[in-house]
């Protein structure tokens, strides 16, 4: 069996790239040199007098040489397995997330703790987990609080992480719950905040709450 | 140790646009006056703004700050001025293009009328310019640089629309695809993307990208957005556009589509396609325009549009690497690369 040629689109597309759209970007690139040096200019000029942008300024060509090895290299990518292959090429690997495990959000960062009136509590689970072959020890889990419309807040001090510290063993997968108390004069409306780990800011969930 | 966000793909991707979105789009709710007038203004600004859309604008500008390790708190007050002045753009084109619809409701002139639609669109562009005046006051140095790259944006996108409006009138005569690839990055890249981009690496204030290969990213994924949406306003995917289907044909408007299939056409359908193209609303006939799209189906506007956005994107991919190299893998990471999967793949 003979497989079909793939459609010239990557090469077509590529030779389309170059002819119409990097002129444009090799300008706006060249620009902001220019804006940047009128910018430095402006700052350190010793007569106070603003200095004048440099003419003919270019992006470094090693960076357009870069960019346009990249882009070869994503055409005959692309010639031979499909424009696919290109998208894959920003796929990174991944150690230690969170996800929500509960409502529709399911593996995703936002944990949407539906609605809940003032005065009431709600509840909602989130699966913190580790892909790597290394423990991690001592997980320490902090939300600062929900803000909402108006500048209108739930403090920290009204939301119970439990666990509030763990450990996650290699390729394990740990249930957090994450309980918001709603003060019994919240004013109606959306709230949104952050739920991370301490001392490490990549790793977080966002968490929604409908006060009615 | 590499760490990175989970693996959810578009689903974890659609699930950071909702919520961002959501947050900016309160967020700029809750920083309308609470003065009068009330009814004939912040109302109205109100309503406009709880609409909705997808949010795309001001996501990207946290998910790249949050990227850059800055916080959601630093990034929202700049997303908001983003959100208010696309808003009031858009208030503007609609009442230029007469369009009846948007996001799915009727448009804001349609629903008021033009004075106050009119006077909404200057309220939002105010309210905006004050976001980034109050919000750069916290930035120190880097306050007057949030300035100049929001008024470099809006200066843009004005020009690019009266280039828009100036070709409109002409027939598209003389109008190539170079042309309207400078009209892409003037009226849509600049604010759409290349300033989230921007503030956001202002916002985080740590590890920043190197400028102008940020604005080369931000230059090709705005080019690849609006390649994306004209095709969207042709051949609707399921969610539907929001608007009448075949605008740009009767508003007449420069796209890949309208300039390929003007130089393709044979001359004896040349006439009646100049006709259609830029009729109006008052001129629409539904027949027209599935005409012109099988027109742009048989001549291989649509193929060569689709051929356009597949080098879009690996250009964009190849500057997104080239912007962020380095930058510690996560979820925020993942959805400002995974935009150019998302917008590539949707027509």
């Amino acid at each position: 069996m003979t497989t079909p040629d793939p459609p010239p689109i990557a090469a077509e597309a590529v030779a389309w790239v170059r002819a119409v759209a990097e002129p444009i970007a090799r300008r706006l690139a060249g620009d902001h040199l220019a804006e940047s040096a009128a910018s430095k200019g402006r700052r350190t000029s010793a007569t106070g007098a603003p200095n004048r942008p440099q003419e003919g300024s270019h992006v470094p060509r090693a960076k357009v040489h870069v960019l346009l090895d990249l882009l070869l290299d994503l055409a005959d990518a692309a010639t031979r397995f499909g424009i696919d292959v290109a998208v894959d090429l920003v796929k990174v690997g991944r150690a230690i997330f969170m996800g929500a495990t509960s409502g529709d959000s399911a593996r995703s960062a936002v944990l949407s703790l539906g609605q809940a009136a003032a005065g009431e509590a709600v509840s909602g689970t989130l699966d913190l987990a580790n892909t790597t072959i290394e423990l991690h020890d001592s997980v320490r889990l902090r939300c600062g609080g929900l803000v909402g419309e108006g500048n209108e807040r739930i403090p920290s001090s009204r939301i119970d992480v439990e666990p509030r510290q763990l450990d996650v063993q290699p390729g394990a997968r740990t249930s957090v719950t994450v309980t918001v108390r709603v003060p019994p004069r919240a004013r109606r409306g959306g709230y949104t905040g952050v739920l991370e780990v301490v001392g490490r800011p990549e790793v977080y969930a966002l968490v929604s709450l409908e006060v009615l | 140790m590499a760490v990175s966000g989970p693996a959810g793909g578009a689903n974890a991707g659609d699930d950071l646009l909702a919520s961002y979105g959501d947050l900016a789009r309160r967020a700029a709710i809750a920083a309308l006056p609470t003065r009068a007038p009330r009814k004939p203004l912040y109302d109205v600004l109100a309503g406009y703004l709880a609409r909705g859309g997808k949010g795309l604008r001001p996501s990207l500008c946290i998910a790249t700050c949050r990227a850059l390790g800055g916080p959601v708190e630093a990034a929202l007050p700049l997303a908001v001025s983003i959100e208010l002045l696309h808003s009031s753009l858009l208030v503007h084109d609609d009442i230029e293009d007469e369009s009846t619809m948007r996001r799915g409701r009727p448009t804001l002139h349609v629903e008021y009328g033009v004075p106050l639609a009119l006077n909404a669109g200057d309220a939002l562009a105010i309210l905006a310019a004050q976001q980034v005046a109050e919000a750069a006051r916290t930035f120190g140095r880097d306050g007057a640089e949030a300035l100049r790259a929001f008024h470099r944006a809006a200066q843009n996108a004005v020009e690019g629309q009266a280039m828009e409006l100036g070709w409109r009138r002409s027939g598209l005569e003389d109008v190539d695809e170079s042309d309207y690839m400078e009209l892409v990055l003037k009226k849509t890249a600049h604010y759409t993307t290349i300033l989230p981009l921007r503030f956001g690496a202002l916002a985080a204030r740590g590890h920043l990208p190197e400028p102008g290969s940020l604005d080369t990213f931000g230059f090709y994924l705005g080019a690849l957005f609006q390649v994306r949406d004209d095709l969207l306003n042709l051949w609707p995917g399921p969610n539907g556009i929001g608007k009448e289907r075949g605008e740009d044909i009767t508003e007449g408007k420069p796209t890949l589509l309208t300039i390929h299939l003007r130089r393709h056409i044979p001359p004896h359908l040349h006439d009646r396609f100049l006709q259609v193209l830029g009729c109006g609303p008052a001129g629409r006939s539904d027949a027209d325009i599935e005409w012109v799209i099988r027109l742009m189906e048989r001549f291989g506007s649509r193929r060569h549009a689709l051929m356009c956005a597949a080098g879009l994107s690996g250009a964009a991919l190849a500057s997104f690497q080239d912007a962020f190299a380095g930058v510690p893998p996560s979820d925020d990471l993942d959805f400002v690369g995974g935009l150019v999967e998302r917008l590539g793949t949707e027509q």
